[in-house]
């Protein structure tokens, strides 16, 4: 696949290109994340109470975000139809990222990440042409304080 | 998680954490994929992830991020610790390598409460670099 960019993509540059809203985290997805990343999930929260409050771990944030999408609405490799900006089309690999970590966040907080494209590049890769991507995400929780920022460069290929 | 929290004067430059190891196989996959809907096919389809040139499934570059900001808060001892992580993706690592994450602490600086540590951060598969970064960590006094 040859990796293509719309005018209209290139005109988003610079302007919020999404806004979503978290479900409330929950104990649950917090003990999913952990047992991902091969931690042990019954480590987390107390048995004795199932409203105790409980610290995320550090990157949970960006798990929290990630919509929930059925299977008819994604591409047929599975990605994301709105990955990176509408108007940019190719296959996919990560980049680069980077995390900025502000606040606390705690089960039962509801988090809003608004999308902002910050640039659009093209290069020459070794197997041809390739176009990055790179957005900037800040989150907020359900006071309106920032937690996080997430900066994310894709490639497509 | 380490028994007490690193204090800031207790840090030297050049410093090198304690590494650590993970294989995440193709369950690991599975159960990240779980928690952070990691949906493409690149992930979970081994013909697919063959078909695109991969030995096997792509460990997804959150999880890798996890290992490194693991790495670091256990270190410090405060899962509360890490302000900033910056990683650039230098190859794909796959389903059943042994990934080594390293960090050495590369700079210092104090404050009234305690301080900044800035730490430089890599995992390698073998000797093959997978990803490099930078991160920064707030220390008590």
């Amino acid at each position: 696949m040859t990796p293509s960019v719309t005018p209209e993509a290139r005109g988003r540059i610079g302007t919020v290109v999404s806004v979503r809203t978290s479900e409330p985290v929950s104990l649950r997805q917090v003990r999913e994340y952990v047992a991902g990343i091969g931690g042990r999930p019954d480590e987390w929260g107390d048995p004795a109470d199932p409203h105790a409050p409980v610290v995320t771990p550090p990157l949970f944030f960006h798990a929290a975000c990630r919509p929930v999408v059925a299977e008819s609405d994604l591409h047929a490799d599975g990605q994301y139809p709105f990955l990176g900006v509408a108007g940019v089309e190719g296959a996919t690999m990560a980049g680069g990222h980077s995390y900025e970590l502000f606040a606390p966040v705690r089960v039962g907080d509801v988090l809003t990440a608004r999308e902002t494209l910050v640039a659009i590049r093209e290069k020459q890769g070794r197997g041809g042409r390739l176009v990055l991507t790179t957005t900037s995400t800040e989150y907020t929780n359900q006071e309106g304080v920032p937690v996080a920022r997430y900066e994310q460069t894709i490639v497509f290929r | 998680m380490s028994d007490r929290v690193r204090r800031f004067g207790e840090v030297a430059a050049g410093e090198e954490l304690p590494p650590a190891h993970h294989t995440p196989t193709r369950v690991t996959m599975f159960l990240f994929g779980v928690a952070y809907w990691t949906a493409h096919r690149t992930h979970y389809d081994v013909e697919f992830a063959r078909a695109e040139g991969f030995a096997d499934v792509l460990v997804p570059a959150g999880l890798l991020s996890a290992y490194g900001a693991e790495l670091l808060t256990t270190w410090a001892g405060d899962p509360g610790c890490l302000r900033e992580l910056r990683e650039r993706n230098l190859s794909p690592a796959v389903a059943g390598e042994r990934l080594t994450v390293r960090a050495c602490v590369t700079g210092l600086e104090p404050a009234a409460d305690g301080g900044v540590v800035s730490c430089a951060l890599s995992i390698t598969a073998g000797d093959r670099p997978v990803t490099e970064g930078r991160a920064r960590l707030v220390l008590p006094a």
